[in-house]
């Protein structure tokens, strides 16, 4: 098995199923965040998924799949009494972005191709408006790259690089620019390996997802709404005090000019929700004392009315549609 | 973070400080025009020339302090638009008022069309165009509409006027008129009323949102300048000597108030895009930062996962 973000800093140990309980017990303590990879049997591995601490995950990896195992699973299976470990500390993304991989197992398309012809590929994929998580193994980088309808999604890309963790790595953003013309770009011609996992609608990565980038939408129409009646200066005073918040409250969601950015690892679409929901609270409640109520619940629904059915349906699901302000009290 | 810690332990923060101080200012200053503009004028002859400069002195500030919140936008800011048109209108206001004075000194009696009435004419246009650009902001999704209501509205004032005038040059004509001083008599109040109208929807729009205070001012010159007018029209002699007193009282106050509102309505705006918003109640904040996930079998990692298809063949 090939190792996750093998360009990233990593610490290679060996040991025995209570010396990974005693790093796992680290991991929790220290509050990281990343993954540690188990070496359990030549052909199988045992990923563990880890954010601030708290075990986000813990999967047993085949060569053509994977399997969610409870953590007492953990210790079962393993070939040696010694397994090779491999500890990795990545950014919050990159838990995601395993998950969502392991999810979507099997790959639909797996291939091995020079470099040069990357951007064809991409352009190829491109056409075919095809949509999933591509993973690409390269000599400078390895990560994942998001598609939906061929086109890159690079909130939602993480490479890891000899220097460090890069949504978007030189060889990738040039063969990007090559598939988006059409024509061949000039990216080394080194072997790289390329995994695609379809996006498999249904299951919670697929659902987590689409509510992520429904309301990203959303924010956006409603923050370029918002700036368009008080400017510039009004919107990063808005934007300012509700980071302020969301970073006591240790949330990994930030508000940048009139984009919104989610890196924060929800378990389930629940915890998501509550938490886009108090976002828009507190957005409702600062935009009010400006705009008025009246004005803001406007905003909110023209702003809503801009997503496209798919999403919309995705938000209401999770009751995060406009709702009048005293609505949000019910939180 | 800074910033959060000081709106948590400080809720007079200076922003606050500077637009209460700037209320009770405008306060006393209004009471102490009513008082002036109560003395009699015989007995205190200053008593006119303080009343003219206060009046001078209120619309330059608001001038000078709409011109400082202008400077505050971004080039390419969408309400920057709004806000130029809108200084404009209160400069030419303030070129207005001062002229106005000057003329007054050095005249004794003043054509009915003089070098004033080209700055009221264009504060008019100016301010309608801030409204009209306010309303494009408010509905960027109806930029044709509205363009389409501000052309209707447009024609409609002309067609009023033109109406209004009819009507009315007559007797304004037997009063010594001109013709061009007889369509603006009619002009001012007609378009005081479009532009009030206009005003008042919007200040309905932002209801008690601070962004919709400056709005305020125009209602206010609105009726002054409409009660003004039809004092110009000859309606004083419908009142009695008191009651034309308390009118005249209450006009001139909401006259000078207008310009105190406007004067405020900058403050508030500027402080608000110098220092920010005001922060949220201590109560949201203290509701926020203890609110927790919902406990729906969030806790064990097997229940929070979606497992995958077992793949064929490779079971452990």
């Amino acid at each position: 098995m090939l190792p996750l973000f093998k360009h990233a800093l990593d610490s290679r140990l060996s040991g025995s199923p209570a010396y990974l309980q005693h790093l796992q017990s680290l991991f929790q303590a220290d509050q990281q965040t990343g993954l540690i990879e188990i070496d359990v049997s030549s052909d199988r591995q045992i990923v563990l998924l880890y954010t601030q601490g708290q075990l986000a995950g813990a999967f047993r990896l085949f060569s053509a799949g994977g399997l969610a195992l409870e953590p007492f699973e953990l210790t079962r299976g393993w070939e040696k009494p010694e397994a090779n470990i491999r500890l990795v500390n990545t950014p919050l993304t990159a838990v995601r972005l395993v998950r969502q991989a392991i999810e979507w197992l099997p790959q639909q398309d797996q291939r091995t191709l020079p470099g040069t012809e990357l951007a064809s590929y991409l352009h190829q994929l491109r056409q075919e408006r095809r949509s999933g998580l591509l993973r690409l193994i390269g000599p400078e980088a390895d990560g994942f790259l998001l598609l939906v309808d061929g086109q890159a999604n690079l909130g939602e890309s993480l490479f890891s690089t000899e220097r460090g963790f890069e949504n978007l790595p030189p060889f990738l953003r040039t063969a990007l620019l090559g598939a988006s013309l059409g024509v061949a770009a000039a990216v080394s011609p080194a072997m790289l390996e390329i995994h695609l996992h379809p996006l498999a609608s249904g299951n919670l990565p697929y659902t987590l997802l689409q509510l992520r980038q429904a309301f990203s939408r959303w924010m956006e129409a409603l923050l370029q709404g918002y700036r368009q009646q008080v400017g510039s200066a009004m919107l990063a005073s808005l934007n300012q005090e509700i980071n302020g918040l969301l970073e006591l409250k240790n949330w990994h969601l930030t508000l940048r000019e009139a984009r919104f950015s989610d890196e924060h690892y929800f378990h389930q679409a629940g915890e998501m929700a509550f938490a886009y929901r108090w976002l828009l609270r507190l957005i409702n409640e600062c935009m009010s004392k400006i705009l008025g109520v009246q004005q803001v619940e406007r905003l909110f629904q023209d702003s809503f009315k801009t997503l496209t059915s798919d999403f919309q349906q995705a938000l209401r699901e999770q009751e995060l549609n406009p709702l009048p302000r005293r609505s949000f009290e019910r939180l | 973070m800074n910033q959060t810690a000081t709106n948590l332990s400080n809720p007079v923060n200076p922003p606050e400080f500077w637009r209460r101080l700037s209320c009770w200012l405008a306060f006393i200053s209004l009471l102490f025009y009513g008082t002036i503009y109560l003395l009699d004028s015989e007995t205190y002859p200053w008593a006119e020339t303080v009343i003219y400069a206060m009046i001078i002195l209120a619309a330059l500030l608001a001038a000078v302090l709409a011109a400082r919140v202008w400077r505050l936008f971004q080039p390419d800011d969408p309400p920057r638009r709004v806000w130029s048109w809108f200084t404009l209108g209160l400069w030419f206001w303030a070129v207005a008022e001062v002229i106005w004075y000057i003329l007054h000194q050095l005249y004794e009696e003043l054509p009915d069309v003089n070098l004033v009435d080209i700055f009221w004419v264009g504060a008019y246009l100016s301010f309608a165009l801030a409204v009209y650009e306010q309303y494009r902001q408010i509905h960027p999704q109806a930029v044709r509409r509205i363009r389409l209501a501000g052309l209707l509205l447009g024609v409609l004032t002309l067609l009023a006027v033109q109406f209004l005038n009819l009507r009315l040059r007559q007797s304004l004509q037997t009063q010594g008129w001109t013709l061009i001083g007889s369509y603006l008599a009619v002009l001012y109040p007609v378009s005081d009323l479009v532009i009030g109208l206009a005003a008042f929807n919007l200040v309905r729009m932002y209801g008690a949102g601070l962004w919709g205070r400056a709005w305020w001012g125009l209602i206010a010159f609105a009726v002054s300048d409409g009660i003004t007018s039809w004092y110009y029209l000859g309606g004083n002699a419908l009142l009695s000597e008191q009651a034309d007193l308390y009118l005249s009282l209450f006009t001139d106050l909401l006259y000078y108030g207008a310009y105190l509102i406007f004067v405020l309505a900058c403050v508030s705006r500027d402080q608000l895009m110098r220092h920010g918003q005001p922060g949220l109640s201590s109560r949201l904040r203290q509701e926020f930062l203890s609110a927790r996930f919902p406990q729906s079998g969030a806790g064990a990692v097997g229940d929070r996962l979606t497992p995958p298809e077992r793949p064929s063949g490779n079971s452990s």
